[in-house]
């Protein structure tokens, strides 16, 4: 009797130090700034990145401004408002980018982006001829995203530091997609679930990119910053799944129940590891009654999964660097730009 | 007084030239500008996932841009 009291009690220590190992591998907020004063008030962050020192540039969409707080989180500058002038920004900017020297900011529907010091001053813009979606850049080069013309598929362009095109590369699309005969009419389905996004690793000088909804696997491509193809991980979703394919016609017919796998972002984590903002949605007809929202740590060379998480649904993940998550999420109805620590 | 003859059908005719032009203004869609046709859907479809970061919210925001890139651009 004595004997098994006496085994157990090590057991029982094992067990609560790895539950307690477990805990310490969730996210750790470290840092949150939103109130209903003026100056920590925001709308809709579409931006946020860290310089060395630590302070804090947050985009904000609705409010057309950039914002600098020091690293305590407290208020420094605002420059933006509204408008199509010089010091001006539309509602339709992001992402915001650093690259240890300027600050670049995606301005839309004034067709720029706006590099600015960290200081917040405006030292010029880069005008871009058309529409691009989301912004990367390495070395003296940016990347976009664009529709292939003629067609739904997306591709990656590349563009130098004065806004020329260079080249393009990116010729992939879901298995949904093969053996598929595209219809003009179905043009709206096709252009939202061929969508990608993308990441830019300027340590490695990598591109990589994945597609917003998923066939059977997760794939990510890896490309050269000129954009030529290095290699493609594969990896399987955490759910068994199947691409509904009811949502290629628009407007879909919604079946009674359906699943849809959403990757809302990619990001490179360092130490040879990719972070994916990964969700899982149950449909009853057209109203989603369960959403999953998880973060999956990924080995950059096998796409093997190393970590997943749960996280709040209210998480907004903008960007990951140094072992930092930095996001945006809505705490009592008050929107907050929020830093978290990555243990993994 | 005879002057004053047609004021009453000059300021008839501005009452119903303002009522028309209310109507107008108040049925025309919101003045926030958007791109053209040809790059108006990419836009959306972005937008959408900068504004929408819950997925059923996303999926009804890029229905409804496919549904004004339909009424608008085609």
């Amino acid at each position: 009797m004595i004997k098994k009291k006496v085994l157990l009690l090590p057991i029982l220590i094992l067990v609560f130090l790895a539950f307690n190992l477990l805990l310490e591998a969730e996210l750790k907020k470290v840092l949150s700034i939103g109130s209903n004063q003026p100056d920590y008030l925001f709308m809709t962050v579409t931006g946020v990145v860290l310089d060395e020192e630590g302070n804090i540039y947050v985009a904000d969409a609705g409010g057309s401004f950039i914002r600098k707080y020091n690293p305590e989180g407290v208020f420094i500058k605002e420059v933006g408002r509204y408008g199509q002038g010089p010091g001006e920004f539309s509602n339709s900017i992001g992402p915001l980018l650093y690259d240890g020297q300027k600050l670049y900011l995606k301005d839309d529907l004034n067709y720029r982006i706006a590099v600015l010091d960290k200081e917040l001053n405006i030292e010029n813009y880069i005008k871009l001829k058309g529409l691009r979606a989301s912004l990367a850049k390495i070395d003296n080069l940016f990347y976009q995203i664009s529709t292939k013309p003629g067609e739904p598929f997306p591709q990656v362009e590349i563009y130098n530091l004065k806004g020329d095109f260079v080249s393009s590369f990116f010729d992939e699309r879901p298995d949904f997609f093969k053996g598929r005969t595209f219809s003009k009419k179905d043009y709206p389905a096709w252009v939202m679930f061929s969508r990608i996004v993308m990441a830019a690793d300027r340590a490695a000088e990598e591109i990589a990119v994945t597609f917003t909804n998923p066939g059977d696997k997760i794939e990510i491509f890896f490309y050269t910053k000129e954009g030529k193809f290095k290699n493609k991980i594969e990896m399987d979703h955490l759910i068994k799944y199947k691409f509904s394919e009811f949502r290629l016609q628009f407007p879909p017919k919604y079946p009674k129940k359906s699943d849809q796998i959403i990757v809302w972002s990619i990001h490179y984590m360092g130490s040879g590891k990719i972070l994916l903002d990964y969700w899982i949605v149950r449909y009853e007809l057209e109203k989603a009654v369960d959403e999953k929202h998880y973060l999956l740590v990924v080995d950059r060379k096998s796409g093997r999964l190393l970590h997943q998480e749960l996280v709040s649904n209210d998480l907004k993940v903008i960007g990951v660097k140094d072992g930092m998550l930095f996001g945006a999420e809505i705490a009592e109805d008050i929107p907050k730009v929020v830093l978290y620590k990555l243990d993994y | 007084m005879k002057q004053f003859r047609y004021l009453n059908s000059i300021m008839i005719f501005l009452f119903l030239a303002a009522l028309i032009s209310g109507v107008f203004v108040i049925k025309s869609e919101s003045t926030e500008p958007v791109p053209p046709c040809d790059e108006y859907l990419e836009w959306c479809i972005d937008w959408c996932a900068e504004h929408n970061p819950d997925p059923q919210n996303y999926q009804q925001c890029l229905n409804e841009c496919a549904r004004k890139w339909l009424e608008w651009c085609t």
